[in-house]
């Protein structure tokens, strides 16, 4: 797919370069290979650990990736915390304040997580919070040539984590709303109540806790989109990570970074599957893997 | 050209007057025809941080093309020629001034002496015949390689004394070496193989150049510092840091400038009005060399017809495209030569 997009190496496209300049190039970097060949040449360097080396950073992808990877660990981490714990709470206060002006007003706001383009809702958390309010710094992960600090760290952490984390705590608000509704009109949440059990009990023992399977199969998805999509985010706030480095290989024809970051993405979506299914053991003891 | 000239200058010999301009704003579009000097009422000072954007990540490395390269690449490296800033004539960088000989074939280059790479050994003519070479070298796929179309070879005359021969006359040469012809170090890069040269990661992990700034940090996707070439051969910088930040989004980097987190940001036309009537920003109309063009392919038939070109052509209303999408900001071109170039643009050419 990335050889049939048009253009090719962002390197190979000086104008002012010469056909056969450009042809030598093509053949150092292997490029005048079949596809076939040149994905299995590919394939055999991943075999040997190696992921090849970036057109554009001329470093190796593995250190690329390796050197990006924290930084979006902490901002997918952070991000992920905001959205689990308020979408749970709220998506739980939706469901049990059902129709009330609560219910609407998370409704609302949870729709427009969703539908919201996320460089838009960047741009104008920027222009609130720190071209209008100068609360907060417009973008980057630190203070450039500053010592570190962790308010420094965390200051410049907030607002790419409010984007990131609301755009995704809207997915998590509207299943945990319809998977508590669902739970919730159960016989046995009846009979929890009918023996007097206090309702936050029923709510967050009983109720809540079987109402978290599909909310976990919502989570175990978010997990690799967090880490390899928050390319956007990313890219809004100047956030040095691995989204970013996808963003810039993608437009510089960066085959190597593009494959290396794939590779690591579907081995993400492997390691969220496996914490997925682990956690239905925890959730529902009737799921048992022989 | 201009901009990067323009930061080049600034940097290095005008003092940063944050008092008056907090931010400066370069307007970029084909051809604007105001002249911007970089005047300041008060004595040049000392110190200070120049925080500018870049669009990509920097390598650092003269052998391969890329403006976020390029902007960076201006500071730490030299040419041995540059262009005047206000006409844009060819004048001595690293080349204290050159002859050519009577058939036009011979160029010869009397360097500056006295002038050290940034790791404190001495930059000689074996400098200047080693970054030619690697250009015009067979195995290297240089980009700009054309540039040096017709170029035998490269003699040393003395420490401080290089000759250009070539097998044909190349009155464009003053040009062409101010364009993009960073003299790179031979002390540090003889060792690499070749076809290595195209990436030497291990110079690139800590490049030396001559230029007025040294590097000090690159943090990929984040930010390039350098710090003033104390041993610079016109005299320290004024500034005390240089940093180049990592911002892809042009809009993020009006938002960066409108906080202050940003010195300087070079916008398109459309984004002025965002920063127009911010107190603190200051935005100058800088003049620049390229144009916009549509390019018909004639390796189509129907292309090859002058009058279907001529016919496109007219058909197209360019002074509304002047005025709607440049919002002005330009003017309309009657070839590839931009006024601005005084000394080779012909006065009496007038469209049709």
């Amino acid at each position: 797919m990335m050889l049939s997009a048009p253009g090719g190496p962002s390197m190979l496209l000086d104008p002012n370069a010469r056909a056969e300049d450009i042809a030598r190039m093509r053949q150092l970097m292997g490029l005048d290979d079949p596809i076939a060949i040149q994905y299995l040449k590919w394939l055999q360097q991943v075999c040997h650990g190696n992921l090849g080396v970036s057109y554009s950073a001329g470093r190796p992808v593995f250190a690329l990736i390796r050197d990006s990877l924290p930084a979006t660990l902490v901002l997918s981490g952070a991000a992920l915390s905001l959205a689990v714990t308020s979408g749970i709470a709220l998506g739980v206060l939706s469901a049990v304040k059902r129709y009330s002006l609560v219910d609407h007003v998370i409704t609302v706001v949870s729709f427009f997580g969703l539908s919201v383009p996320v460089f838009w809702y960047g741009l104008m958390v920027i222009m609130l919070f720190s071209v209008r309010l100068q609360l907060l710094p417009a973008g980057g992960m630190f203070t450039i040539d500053s010592t570190f600090s962790l308010g420094d760290r965390l200051q410049y952490l907030v607002l790419p984590v409010l984007v990131l984390g609301t755009v995704n705590m809207a997915e998590i608000v509207r299943y945990t709303r319809a998977s508590m509704l669902t739970v919730l009109g159960q016989d046995y949440i009846k009979t929890a109540r009918s023996k007097g059990i206090g309702e936050v009990k029923v709510l967050y023992q009983h109720a809540l806790k079987n109402a978290c399977i599909p909310v976990v199969t919502i989570i175990g998805l978010l997990l690799p989109r967090l880490v390899g999509g928050a390319a956007v985010t990313e890219t809004v706030f100047s956030w040095p990570g691995m989204g970013r480095l996808a963003v810039s290989a993608a437009f510089e024809r960066d085959y190597p970074t593009i494959m290396g970051i794939t590779l690591a993405i579907s081995a993400m979506v492997i390691v969220s599957n496996l914490l997925t299914d682990l956690c239905y053991v925890y959730l529902n003891p009737r799921i048992r893997y022989d | 050209m201009i901009l990067t000239n323009g930061m080049y200058r600034y940097s290095r010999q005008e003092p940063l007057c944050r008092r008056l301009v907090k931010a400066i704003v370069i307007l970029l579009c084909a051809g604007l025809s105001v002249v911007t000097t970089w005047a300041c009422a008060e004595a040049p000072k000392r110190g200070g941080t120049l925080t500018i954007p870049l669009n990509g990540n920097p390598r650092m490395w003269p052998l391969v093309g890329g403006l976020p390269n390029i902007l960076v690449n201006k500071v730490l490296y030299n040419y041995l020629l540059e262009y005047d800033a206000e006409t844009l004539a060819p004048r001595g960088d690293m080349a204290e001034r050159w002859e050519v000989s009577a058939d036009g074939l011979v160029w010869t280059f009397y360097l500056r002496k006295q002038v050290t790479w940034h790791d404190g050994h001495p930059f000689t003519a074996n400098d200047v015949k080693f970054s030619f070479e690697v250009r015009t070298h067979p195995d290297i796929p240089f980009y700009l390689r054309g540039n040096l179309a017709g170029l035998q070879r490269v003699e040393v005359v003395d420490e401080q004394t290089v000759k250009m021969i070539f097998d044909e006359r190349k009155a464009s040469l003053p040009v062409i070496l101010g364009y993009l012809m960073d003299i790179i170090p031979e002390h540090l890069l003889k060792g690499y193989a070749p076809k290595d040269l195209l990436n030497p990661n291990e110079f690139l992990q800590r490049p030396i150049g001559t230029g007025p700034f040294k590097f000090k940090e690159f943090v990929p996707n984040s930010h390039v510092t350098l710090v003033p070439n104390e041993m610079y051969f016109e005299g320290r910088p004024y500034l005390n840091n240089m940093v180049f930040k990592i911002i892809s989004d042009l809009d993020v980097q009006v938002a960066q400038l409108q906080t202050g987190a940003l010195d300087f940001v070079p916008l398109e036309p459309h984004q002025l009005q965002a920063v127009a009537a911010l107190p603190h920003i200051e935005t100058r109309l800088a003049r620049q060399v390229n144009y916009t063009f549509i390019g018909l392919n004639h390796t189509y038939p129907l292309f090859q017809d002058i009058r279907v070109r001529q016919a496109l052509t007219y058909g197209l209303d360019r002074a509304a495209v002047l005025k709607t999408v440049a919002l002005g900001k330009g003017m309309l071109s009657v070839g590839p030569i931009s006024p601005f170039l005084e000394w080779v643009y012909h006065k009496g050419l007038r469209s049709r």
